[in-house]
């Protein structure tokens, strides 16, 4: 039974998504700060318009809506799912006022693509952007690859509060530590580590590649964030095969990877056990998928003659399969070129490697590897109990960060967001059909937009009928939800609907 | 009988009313800061007449050349090698048919935006030939909206990069160039990217700088939209509800909420 919410329960919603805004418009001030140096002057406005109106929102809601009452699991399931809708469309605000949008919702589907740190876009005119909008669409892969959450659970010492039904809100539930708080501040300080690791490699490597100083910083910062959050935005059109460079290369493939591990392996490796990359159920997954994978696009684009050179097929078939596997969605060909120049079966791994995707807990989206070796370790135990004698009893183990014994909760729960998964992968693709594009194109994209990854086949352009626009944005947001968030706000608006007045 | 409404809801039904009146004219300034943006687009840049070599441009067919016909595209691939250059392309065209143009001469030409990406021997530069970097320029500057980049990795050799002074990018349209080169679809120099390798080129315009002109109603819109944010801030710090740093909060929140 569905319990009517009542005053309070609205006003517990309202106040922490004025905190999310808030948050998100302290956010926007890092690109108006580069925009004063820069004298940018319509770019300050425009961000100007969208701190005013992002902060004052937050302001109100937090204002009139203060309250001193505990979350619960209801409320922050709702509290998530409207902030990742309410913040990207205040993020889309100075978006809009670039100029380099059709329309708003064009806009609002790029800040939700930043934010789910999917790399979709409906962008015009990237190759000419600002720096400081530029700077804006790759922080919102940074915020949203940690999780929007996080920015108000960091902020929060109200212990009492029961905040992490934010958090796992979010499509996590690997507590590293025992406070949630702790937990919040633990991802960031990776992040924040790898932000300087990882910038100060890009920029290195940015100045031989025949960058000059500051570009270079542009560059690396940018492209660190799109790469580490698995977003996969790129400062210009041709993405990653803009820079001719190995060593960027090398660097972006460290940082992929990195970002699609969960945030508990980073905590395992930081306490130094390397054994958690060997002995953990997700990176043994992983490791099989990638390999399976790999082999097909391999054997597609030898068998299409796309590439006959090792180093070909490496920089532009492995690192494609990579960027889609862990989500990030970096192109290193054009778009265009997946569909006339790289056959059919090497497209067909691309998708499964993106519908696959990384690790849960991580910035990566897709089915996620953990659900994906839950499954399969569940056949195998029914393959066992199948050979077994009757009075066998057969028990099959899973090690995350320690090892559990297999229950069938969690089983029914990888297949149940599994098949959501594949269902909302199939919607996409009939949207797509629907709207005149092949079917192996729809697939593609209509895979690439639930699993976040944002590797395009051309089908998404700025003349996309809205109905599609639309579908792909939706799409986004469950993915990166994981359903279940989703699912409880429209549990909400139904029980707020059906009762009488 | 009618519902009557509930008492709290009834209550708060203006101050909702006043809410949503505020957001729809903060959303109608937004609106109506874009669409009063100035709107001065480029002078387009004539590229002179169509070439004779167009129709055998166009005759081009996108087959895709699989493993077994190999031997005889290498052959045809040697041929095109040795004809004369293929005339004006875009990169519109090569790229929906890159097989069909590799290893082909072709004549191309666009604007160089983002960076020269200087190395032994030449520079990699990215040119644009669509809409933006041909016609209209840099989108920032006007509203003809013409859908995303397009354009081609030219590898330009060291003698002609005097040429490119100013690449493009937000506030100018960089030079716009012409070269004449030869289409790699893999290029085994590049790790297998498609890329046009120049033999040859010239310079057909300098930069020139794009939206000057500063988007007033925006400037406008946006003094107004801080203030009114201010004015949230400091009603919500008058009354207790919103702490402000380096502000004491007048009044602490009651007990009963």
């Amino acid at each position: 039974m569905l319990f009517r919410p009542d005053r309070d329960d609205l006003r517990i919603i309202g106040y922490y998504i004025g905190k999310v805004l808030v948050g998100l418009a302290a956010v926007m001030a890092v690109p108006l700060v580069v925009a004063v140096l820069q004298g940018a002057l319509d770019d300050v406005t425009a961000l100007v318009c969208g701190i005013s109106a992002t902060a004052g929102l937050g302001a109100f809601l937090h204002a009139r809506l203060v309250t001193t009452k505990s979350l619960d699991w209801s409320h922050g399931m709702v509290i998530v799912a409207l902030s990742w809708l309410v913040g990207s469309a205040m993020v889309a605000i100075p978006l809009y006022l670039s100029g380099h949008f059709g329309s708003w919702l064009d806009a609002w589907f790029d800040a939700m693509s930043g934010l789910t740190t999917s790399g979709l876009s409906l962008l015009q005119d990237l190759d000419h952007l600002s720096v400081p909008m530029n700077l804006l669409r790759h922080l919102t892969h940074f915020v949203g690859g940690q999780g929007i959450m996080l920015v108000v659970l960091t902020v929060m010492a109200s212990s009492g509060a029961r905040v992490s039904t934010l958090y796992v809100g979010e499509g996590r539930d690997d507590r590293i530590v025992p406070s949630i708080v702790a937990t919040s501040k633990f991802i960031w300080l990776v992040a924040t580590t790898w932000l300087v690791a990882g910038t100060a490699a890009l920029w290195a490597t940015g100045l031989v590649a025949g960058l000059s100083p500051g570009r270079a910083l542009f560059h690396g910062v940018n492209i660190f964030m799109a790469a580490f959050d698995t977003g996969g935005f790129a400062p210009y059109s041709t993405s990653m095969a803009y820079y001719h460079s190995v060593s960027m290369e090398v660097v972006v493939l460290v940082l992929m990877v990195a970002g699609t591990l969960s945030f508990g392996m980073h905590w395992e490796l930081w306490r130094g056990r390397a054994r958690q990359l060997v002995d953990n159920i997700e990176m043994r997954s992983l490791g099989v998928t990638a390999l399976v994978t790999g082999g097909i696009v391999v054997f597609g684009l030898v068998r299409a003659g796309t590439f006959d050179t090792t180093t070909a097929l490496w920089r532009k078939g492995v690192m494609t399969l990579v960027s889609a596997h862990t989500g990030t969605g970096f192109a290193f060909n054009a778009s265009t070129l997946y569909v006339t120049d790289w056959g059919l079966i090497a497209p067909a791994g691309i998708v499964i490697a993106m519908a696959l995707g990384g690790m849960a807990s991580s910035t990566a989206g897709g089915i996620k590897a953990m659900r994906v070796g839950t499954a399969a370790t569940s056949i195998l135990r029914d393959v066992r109990r199948a050979v077994q004698p009757d009075a066998a009893v057969v028990v099959a183990s899973t090690t995350g960060r320690s090892r559990r014994v297999l229950e069938d909760d969690a089983v029914r729960s990888a297949v149940t967001v599994t098949v959501l998964y594949l269902l909302t992968f199939l919607v996409g693709a009939v949207a797509g059909v629907l709207a005149d594009f092949s079917l192996d194109q729809a697939l593609f994209e209509s895979t690439s937009a639930t699993a976040n990854v944002g590797l395009s086949s051309g089908v998404l352009a700025w003349s996309n009928p809205v109905p599609l626009k639309l579908v792909y944005l939706v799409q986004m947001w469950l993915g990166r939800l994981e359903f279940m968030t989703a699912f409880a706000l429209v549990g909400f608006v139904y029980a707020a609907a059906r009762a009488k007045v | 009988m009618k519902p009557r409404p509930r008492p709290w809801l009834r209550s708060h039904l203006v101050e909702l009313a006043l809410f949503l009146v505020v957001v729809l004219v903060a959303s109608a300034g937004i609106v109506w800061a874009r669409w009063a943006a100035p709107d001065e687009p480029l002078e387009r840049i004539a590229i002179g007449a169509a070439q004779p070599d167009d129709a055998r441009i166009r005759a081009i067919t996108c087959e895709r050349t699989l493993p077994d016909a190999v031997d005889a595209a290498e052959e045809e691939a040697e041929e095109e090698a040795a004809a004369p250059p293929l005339g004006r392309v875009q990169s519109s065209e090569v790229l929906a048919c890159p097989d069909a143009f590799d290893q082909v001469v072709v004549d191309y030409v666009g604007e160089v935006v983002g960076d020269v990406l200087r190395r032994d021997g030449g520079a990699w530069l990215l040119v644009n030939d669509d809409a933006y970097a041909l016609e209209s320029g840099p989108l920032a500057a006007h509203d003809a909206h013409d859908g995303a980049n397009q354009g081609l990795a030219v590898w330009l050799p060291t003698e002609f990069l005097d040429l490119v002074d100013e690449p493009g990018n937000a506030s100018r349209r960089g030079d716009v160039i012409e070269v004449v080169g030869r289409i790699h679809r893999a290029d085994p120099l590049d790790g297998g990217g498609l890329t046009l390798r120049a033999s040859s080129a010239e310079l057909v315009r300098d930069a020139e700088p794009a939206g000057a002109a500063i988007n007033r109603p925006q400037a406008l819109v946006a003094v107004l939209m801080t203030l009114a944010a201010f004015a949230v801030v400091a009603w919500g710090h008058r009354n207790g509800r919103l702490s402000v740093p380096g502000l004491r909060t007048r009044r602490r929140l009651s007990k009963r909420r």
